[in-house]
């Protein structure tokens, strides 16, 4: 991003004003230190040492103009990685870059594009990124180039904001389109007709942030990769991929899976990089009111640390996990600062960014951190890819983000090339964030994670195969881009009657747009609009499912800090009505699930348990809500919810406990197994996530009777699940370490309990007061991994049940049981 | 695939719930193929060779690249006779069927009459068979009536479309009954949507008139370079 003149990056509005030296953030850092409590809080500081750039031997063969442009914005020489990616472009090999953060791998995705575009005047190229935001951004930077060398191109955006004037212009004579993989894949493929100059002189094709595209979204663009190559084999063209990643493991692994062909490399790494301190704090475990121990939580430090390192001068982007901390961390700053004028000035200089909010407010925030007006954002990871906000010194991260390759982005979007900067990363109380606190060196030590994508899964595969049959008849030519069972899947779908068969080619059997019936990112049909009562705003927009679990009428709705309720959702029009209120506190839904096996796929014996894995079906009712005091997080009222439930197909590991094992457990009292049973449940989980290096969110878990489910939060699965039964022995000894391993006496949210940030009010009340859920944990995973029984300490528990108050009911002949499960499972089949 | 058909059999059938409400493909109307006895002059079928093929499209719309040919219209001499042959088409996978038939046809060819072909017909041809995946070059010779007509009426005529051409050239004025040929695709959207099969025939009714003046005319043309 060499190239942007920029507004006086250094300048921090509030130094000016002070009219005293910055300190460094190494000062800083001390200053923060000396005024902590216990040195202990600090759990691990890693310097990341300053690093000097390597500069390219020679220059890559790209045209004199391009050089020549370089040389005078003073990007000259390149970096050495730069260099040798432009070459091998350039020889038409595709590409992975994978570099740490601002390695300028955007010139070596453009440079090749632009190249293209001078030597040929016919030539195209298709930019995609992952998000809306990051278009933006990078269409500014190449803009800057394309006018800063007085050529005349047309490039554009093409994306749900554009136009229909400027969609048109691009269509007719756009040279250069960037856009995102869902816009391809609604808009631009299927009606690959009317692009025919784009498709049929496509030279490049340039993938921004490959490591974001893993999963459920990567394993869809995947699919959406191969419909583009097929077009543009239609078309008369083969364009080169390129392809630039954050530091992950396996880059041309993972990149070569999404486009279907083998990559190039390129990891060697030629930027220079200015000193960074990491810096893991694990905020101290305080009494509560009521004499009970807990974790201060990572809110609340972010809450006093940014504002003092903005005020200190240091520009700072703090990073939350939740749309909603994003505007809870900002609410109590301001709230804080309330009253004292400095204080309020600080927090002024503080803003919010999420997704939701309107493109324009979003653009307004991003130029002014650029700019430097802001001292300071508080944002969800939707500023962690490549958006371009300058220099910043210092990051904080409040709880873990997710995955390691996430945590370095965001850890990367502080630090200049040359200078100090700080990284924070305030520990929450989930066990995942806890195993890092305990396990730091495998955050710096360690190499970081896969990519994983799923091109198997046939919910993608089949919805893709319909949409490409809109494009293009289907023929067995399709079978090297689009798999060898494209014939076969066919087939099936003619028999299903969504294709037809006609001298060998397959069409769609009626008419119809398939594509706006596949989103890539979420399993939701429609987005809710959000008009604020009153002056009758729109002021965001929200997913199906997240609507569902969040604005239900009498929903507190946070947006900017400011509080709205709910006062009518309408699902015809996809509209919810909120209007400005002052509440106390916040709403929380509850919920009841129900599962259903549907087909059985493995099954084996383990200690204690039968496991297996299964296709399911999950049923969430919601139930009503429950009203939260801010602060306190006390109840304080509950209301009713009138929603249909929502429906899930999705795959599940499932363990079964013995009949043996439920019995043993009953001389423990009531609640020990459930209690252990959720125990095991939620570790498993956060554990999993960690091995599929996936978000903990996209797996949930589930306990009903003497059944455990842990299942992906996908239809159809993307495979975390498999992974678990596959793995389910390694898993549970993890488990059985974070247990063991956890300081806690009773059981915590660092362990077995579950945390404040998940979703499980439907828990009875059984389990929610069983006071010792440790130790039954425990109990359970000493059975299910076959070690010594363990006997738990449960002090003050009544004694032994002697006789069970609900007796095993007598055994079922295996055969007869097998029927039963049968026909319940037709019969259940048979009802939808 | 990881766990066989069945499951994908099964995710098909939920997707299908998902979808909007199915709409059903009315099945092929038979082709029509008759042979057409006096519609004009002994003179101008005697001047019409039979390695002539006249053809009309009739589309569901102006793009090829989201439009079917949902009705080939072609005719040709054959012997005594004229030979009609109309194709309806009424969804992708039928249209490659009869587009098909249509290479195989010409074949037998080597002139293709048309009006307008050059700027609608053949194109438009020629981008379905590319969409099909078939051979995409228009194999005969392709002769467009229309610019020769501009080239000598357009400062005569107030416009040179078929119908006025047939007027002022033929002596043909078109019958009350007579649909304008841009009717076309809302009447085919119609049938697709459920309407009868009737609404269509107009359609069948104005194709065939245009082929027949496309014989005259040609005839016509030609008489007229040979004169001057």
């Amino acid at each position: 991003m060499e190239t942007r003149p920029r507004k006086n990056p250094l300048r921090n509005p509030l130094h000016e004003s002070a009219l005293h030296e910055a300190p460094t953030p190494l000062e800083v850092l001390s200053d923060v230190e000396s005024r902590l409590g216990s040195a202990e809080e600090l759990v691990a500081r890693q310097t990341l040492p300053a690093r000097e750039a390597i500069p390219a031997e020679e220059a890559p063969p790209l045209d004199s103009r391009i050089l020549e442009h370089l040389q005078k914005s003073g990007t000259w020489p390149l970096y050495r990685h730069q260099a040798q990616s432009i070459s091998r472009t350039l020889a038409g090999e595709d590409v992975v870059i994978a570099s740490s953060t601002a390695s300028g791998k955007t010139l070596c995705c453009t440079l090749p594009v632009i190249d293209a575009m001078v030597r040929d005047p016919g030539a195209h190229a298709l930019l995609l990124y992952p998000t809306k935001a990051l278009s933006q951004d990078q269409h500014r930077h190449l803009r800057g180039v394309i006018d800063g060398m007085g050529l005349q191109l047309e490039t554009g955006i093409y994306d749900g904001d554009t136009e229909p004037t400027m969609r048109r212009r691009l269509r007719r004579s756009g040279r250069i389109i960037l856009t995102n993989p869902d816009m391809l894949h609604a808009s631009i493929l299927p009606n690959h007709g009317g692009w025919g100059a784009l498709f049929a002189n496509l030279r490049y094709v340039v993938l921004d942030e490959v490591h974001t595209l893993r999963g459920i979204f990567g394993s869809h663009v995947s699919a959406v990769i191969r419909r583009l190559r097929r077009i543009c084999r239609h078309h008369g063209s083969d364009p080169v991929f390129i392809a630039a990643s954050a530091t992950i493991r396996n880059p041309g692994e993972h990149v070569g899976r999404l486009i279907g062909r083998e990559v190039s490399v390129i990891e060697d790494d030629g930027s220079p990089r200015g000193h960074k301190e990491v810096v893991l704090w694990n905020p101290p475990v305080v009494e509560r009111t009521d004499g009970t121990l807990t974790r201060r939580g990572p809110t609340s430090v972010a809450v006093r640390l940014l504002p003092e390192l903005v005020r200190r001068g240091l520009r700072t982007i703090c990073f939350a996990r939740t749309r909603n901390n994003v505007e809870l961390i900002l609410r109590y700053i301001r709230e804080r600062a309330r009253g004292a004028s400095d204080r309020e000035e600080v927090a002024s200089k503080i803003e919010p960014y999420r997704a939701g909010y309107l493109p324009t407010e979003r653009r307004r925030i991003e130029s002014s951190l650029f700019d430097g007006e802001l001292g300071g954002v508080v944002s969800t990871s939707a500023l962690e890819v490549g958006i371009d906000v300058g220099g910043l010194d210092g990051c904080i991260i409040v709880g873990w983000p997710g995955s390691v390759c996430s945590f370095m982005q965001q850890a990367g979007r502080a630090g200049r090339r040359h200078g100090e900067s700080l990284v924070f990363m305030i520990a929450g109380n989930d066990p995942i964030d806890q195993w890092f606190v305990r396990h730091p060196e495998s955050l710096f030590g360690s190499s970081p994670e896969n990519a994983v994508i799923e091109t198997d899964n046939p919910y993608i595969v089949a919805r893709h195969l319909i949409c490409a049959a809109y494009e293009l008849p289907l023929t067995s030519a399709d079978d090297d881009l689009l798999g060898p069972g494209v014939t076969a899947m066919c087939t099936v779908l003619q028999e299903e009657k969504r294709l037809r068969e006609e001298g060998g080619a397959w069409y769609l059997a009626r008419e119809e747009y398939p594509a706006t019936q596949v989103k890539l990112r979420t399993a939701s049909e429609e987005n809710f609009t959000i008009l604020e009562l009153g002056p009758d705003n729109i002021v965001g927009e929200l997913d199906y499912v997240a609507a569902m679990l969040s604005l239900y009428e009498g929903a507190i709705y946070i947006h900017r800090t400011e509080t709205f309720i709910v006062e009518e959702m309408d699902h015809v029009n996809c509209l919810v009505k909120i209007r400005r209120t002052k509440t106390g506190y916040y709403t929380q839904v509850l919920t009841q699930k129900r599962v259903t096996v549907t087909e059985e796929w493995d099954t084996r014996e383990v200690c204690g348990a039968r496991i297996r894995l299964a296709e399911v079906e999950i049923r969430t009712r919601l139930t009503g809500y429950k009203k939260v005091r801010f602060h306190s997080t006390e109840n304080i009222g509950y209301g009713e919810v009138h929603l249909p439930p929502l429906e899930l197909d999705t795959v599940s590991h499932e363990i079964s406990l013995d009949r043996d094992t439920v019995m043993q457990s009953e001389e423990h009292g009531p609640g020990f197994l459930r209690s252990g049973m959720h125990g095991v449940a939620r570790l498993f989980r956060d554990l999993l996530a960690i091995r599929a290096m996936c978000d903990p969110g996209d797996i949930d878990h589930h306990v009903d009777d003497n059944l455990i489910h842990i299942f992906d939060l996908y239809p159809g699965g993307i495979g975390y699940s498999e992974l678990g039964h596959e793995q389910h022995d390694g898993i549970l000894k993890d488990v059985l370490e974070a247990v063991v391993e956890c300081p806690c006496v009773a059981g915590c949210p660092s362990c077995v309990l579950p945390g404040a940030s998940r979703i499980e009010s439907s828990l009875e009340s059984e389990v929610m007061e069983y006071p010792y859920p440790k130790e039954a944990t425990r109990w359970l995973l000493h059975r299910l991994m076959g070690l010594e029984p363990y006997k738990p300490e449960l002090h003050g528990v009544p004694a032994p049940v002697e006789s069970p108050l609900n007796p095993p009911a007598p055994a079922l002949d295996e055969r007869v049981e097998r029927k039963i499960r049968k026909v319940a499972r037709l019969t259940s089949r048979g009802n939808r | 695939m990881k766990q066989g058909n069945q499951r994908l059999r099964r995710v098909i059938q939920k997707l299908q719930v998902g979808s909007s409400s199915p709409k059903v493909t009315p099945t092929i109307p038979e082709d029509v193929e008759v042979d057409l006895e006096g519609v004009v002059s002994p003179e101008v079928l005697n001047q019409t060779p039979e390695e002539v093929m006249f053809l009309d499209l009739e589309t569901t719309g102006l793009r090829a690249s989201r439009s079917l040919a949902a009705m080939i219209g072609f005719l040709y001499r054959k012997g005594t006779i004229l030979h009609l042959s109309q194709w309806y088409a009424g969804d992708a996978a039928s249209e490659r069927r009869q587009l098909k038939r249509l290479r195989e046809k010409m074949a037998g060819f080597r002139e293709i009459v048309t009006y307008n072909g050059d700027g609608f017909d053949l194109p438009f041809l020629c981008q379905r068979w590319k969409w099909h995946r078939l051979d995409s070059e228009c194999p005969l010779i392709s002769r467009d009536l229309l610019p020769l007509i501009r080239k000598k009426y357009r400062r005569t005529w107030p416009d040179c479309r078929l119908v006025t051409a047939e007027e002022r050239l033929l002596g043909l004025p078109r019958c009350e009954a007579d649909v304008p040929g841009s009717e076309a695709p809302l009447r085919f959207q119609d049938l697709r949507e459920g309407a009868p099969f009737a609404v269509i025939e107009p359609i069948y009714l104005h194709n065939r008139r245009d082929l027949i003046s496309l014989v005259g005319l040609r005839y016509r043309l030609q008489e007229e370079m040979l004169s001057s």
